[in-house]
């Protein structure tokens, strides 16, 4: 009997060990949210055309957050990537030009925790960005090319609140490239040229005044037990100067997305 | 509360800062952009090929006064067609057949880089009285053995895209050939890729075949500095045609990437050009567009020989194989250009005893 109890309370001892020991244990999950975005989107490429396209672009972005093994209070890394396409037309309506967008980000941020469930981050990023900008109707300068390597500051708050009865967490998310290397052809130059190899003027260092671009977010997030939705409106901004090229491509998009898991402990904390 | 409500202001604060730098910030390299009525499309027009257009100092021409001139004629009140004639008229000014301006109901042409010329090849005529109306044809060229030996080949387009393969097998065809005539009147240009695969098969090592450069700037004279096209061997296991005599036959339609072709093949020591000047075509074009919706189609980027001579005036043919044909001689199934090339070649490469057992 004596035993018996010895073995309760040592169970019981155990149990509350690894209880403590899981509340210490920040969150080590990774956080994904799963979106689609859709919205207006206008183009400027002056290689292709001095006309500005206006259109409907299309996209899908993921995105994963998980804290950091050391000091996970403080640390966060995500990684952020998004296929996007956009279908516009020149203002006479007689023409189509398509925008093929991929980029890819890896980042670390740190996080600031306020009261009242406030969070505010801050990092940087580094990534990959690539696609096209084509426009049949032209013969030996149909397409213009994008590619780019950067690196990026980035910013974030996050409210974690309730509506009601519902967990409501509120994000505010930018992401400013801030250096770069990317690709431009030559003001009139064809790609026949530059498949023939002159590759001279081809790669550019991008900063704010010559590449400049921004990335930013603003969600709500709506906790469905296991599951949370996303509704959100992004602002994507993507421009260049350089080699007498102007390159404006802006897209104002709904963003809908699902969060696996809700919102996981941090709601449930506080 | 009152924390909660600060917070509350900062974060809005912080919003609307971060949308104001995100719309105001990326504005900031200007564009102008023109109106779709009778001055904006004109303005843009012009604008276009003001800071494209690549032979204004070759051609010694004053665009801004061209621009004065075209202005003047707009009428607060006309037609489409009144005013598609006036901005075709004002790109005629550039004498460049590559130029056009494209709409739904008319696209302007430049012609006379040709139609001032006799033609100086008639299709029929060598379909029916040089090939029979029995040839072969593959990759959108017709080829077939002639009298004496003499290899064939009529390429129409650059447009049609050349297979390594089907070249292959056309030159093995002329494997015991004595002499190679490509004939290229009419053909008015295509890829430029087209020309590497053909000038493979008749070098040895790398050579020069001409320039390019490009804008790099608004400016009547921003332009890179030339690249040199060098033009490779075909590798081993294709089938080359060399040591032997190649005639080239031209004419004032060749244009464009036929042009090039020609000014290409000229630097090749076995190769004549034989015929009528080419019609010109040394810039490659690009294309934009009006705020109405219409094309314009320019030179932008411009070709030169391997002595960095521009090709847009045209490729002469070899000193002493300048040869025309008059519409009457044509007409009556004698094509002098090709019954020139034929007899000097026969000539060339007639082998002295099969001219002894004939005698």
């Amino acid at each position: 009997m004596k035993l018996k109890a010895i073995l309760l309370w040592l169970a019981a001892l155990i149990a509350a060990g690894l209880q403590l020991r899981a509340e210490e244990n920040p969150d080590r999950s990774v956080h994904s949210v799963w979106a689609l975005e859709w919205g207006a989107e206008s183009v400027l490429d002056t290689y292709l055309s001095p006309l500005r396209y206006h259109g409907t672009g299309l996209g899908l972005s993921a995105s994963w957050q998980k804290n950091f093994t050391a000091r996970p209070d403080l640390w966060v890394m995500h990684n952020d990537a998004a296929v996007h396409g956009a279908n516009t037309h020149n203002p006479a309506h007689n023409a189509r030009m398509f925008d093929l967008d991929i980029r890819y980000d890896w980042g670390v941020s740190r996080r600031f925790t306020l009261p009242r469930s406030l969070q505010l981050f801050a990092g940087a990023s580094t990534g990959l960005q690539g696609g096209v900008i084509y426009l049949p109707r032209n013969g030996n300068n149909p397409a213009s090319a994008k590619a780019e390597l950067r690196l990026s500051l980035t910013a974030g708050a996050e409210w974690h609140t309730r509506l009601g009865r519902m967990p409501l967490r509120l994000v505010e998310s930018v992401r400013l490239p801030s250096l770069s290397a990317f690709f431009s052809p030559q003001y009139g130059e064809t790609y026949y040229e530059i498949y023939l190899g002159n590759h001279k003027g081809l790669a550019h260092c991008g900063w704010w005044g010559n590449h400049f671009a921004i990335d930013n977010l603003i969600a709500a997030d709506l906790g469905l037990g296991r599951t949370a939705l996303r509704v959100g409106y992004r602002f994507d901004a993507r421009t260049s100067w350089v080699n007498n090229i102007n390159t404006q491509v802006f897209t104002h998009a709904l963003v809908i997305g699902v969060i696996p898991g809700g919102l996981g402990s941090k709601t449930k904390r506080q | 509360m009152i924390s909660l409500r600060r917070h509350l202001y900062r974060s809005i604060r912080y919003v609307l800062l971060t949308l104001t730098t995100t719309l105001i910030l990326p504005s900031c390299h200007e564009h102008e952009e023109y109106a779709d009525d009778g001055a904006g499309n004109f303005l843009q027009l012009w604008e276009i090929i003001d800071q494209h257009y690549c032979f204004f100092e070759e051609k010694d021409i004053d665009w801004t006064e061209v621009g004065r001139k075209y202005a003047a004629q707009l009428k607060g009140t006309m037609t489409y067609d009144e005013y598609f004639n006036i901005l075709a008229a004002m790109l005629d000014e550039l004498e460049d057949g590559h130029v056009n301006l494209s709409s739904t109901f008319n696209t302007s042409y430049y012609r006379k880089w040709w139609s001032d010329y006799p033609q100086d090849f008639n299709l029929r005529t060598l379909q029916q009285y040089y090939l029979d109306f029995d040839y072969r044809q593959t990759s959108g060229i017709s080829y077939r053995m002639l009298d004496g030996e003499i290899g064939y080949i009529y390429y129409p387009s650059f447009s049609s895209t050349v297979g390594n393969t089907n070249l292959d097998q056309i030159l093995a065809y002329f494997e015991k050939s004595r002499a190679l005539i490509i004939d290229i009147r009419d053909n008015g240009g295509g890829a430029l890729t087209n020309i590497d695969t053909y000038v493979a098969r008749f070098i040895t090592e790398p050579t020069l075949g001409g320039y390019i450069c490009h804008k790099t700037g608004p400016g009547h004279n921003d332009f890179s500095e030339p690249y040199a096209i060098v033009y490779k061997p075909c590798p081993a296991n294709r089938v080359s045609y060399l040591d032997r005599p190649i005639m080239l036959l031209t004419n004032r339609s060749c244009f464009s990437a036929a042009n090039a072709f020609a000014s290409v093949m000229s630097q090749l020591p076995n190769v004549r050009i034989v015929g009528a000047r080419t019609g010109g075509g040394g810039g490659l074009p690009f294309s934009s567009e009006l705020p109405i919706g219409w094309t314009v189609r320019f030179s932008a980027c411009p070709l030169f020989d391997a002595d960095l001579n521009s090709i847009e005036n045209g490729i002469d043919p070899t000193p002493g194989y300048e040869v025309h044909c008059t519409d009457t001689e044509l007409a009556l199934g004698h094509d002098a250009i090709l019954d020139f090339a034929l007899s000097t070649l026969r000539e060339e490469t007639a082998d002295p005893s099969e001219e002894e057992q004939t005698k």
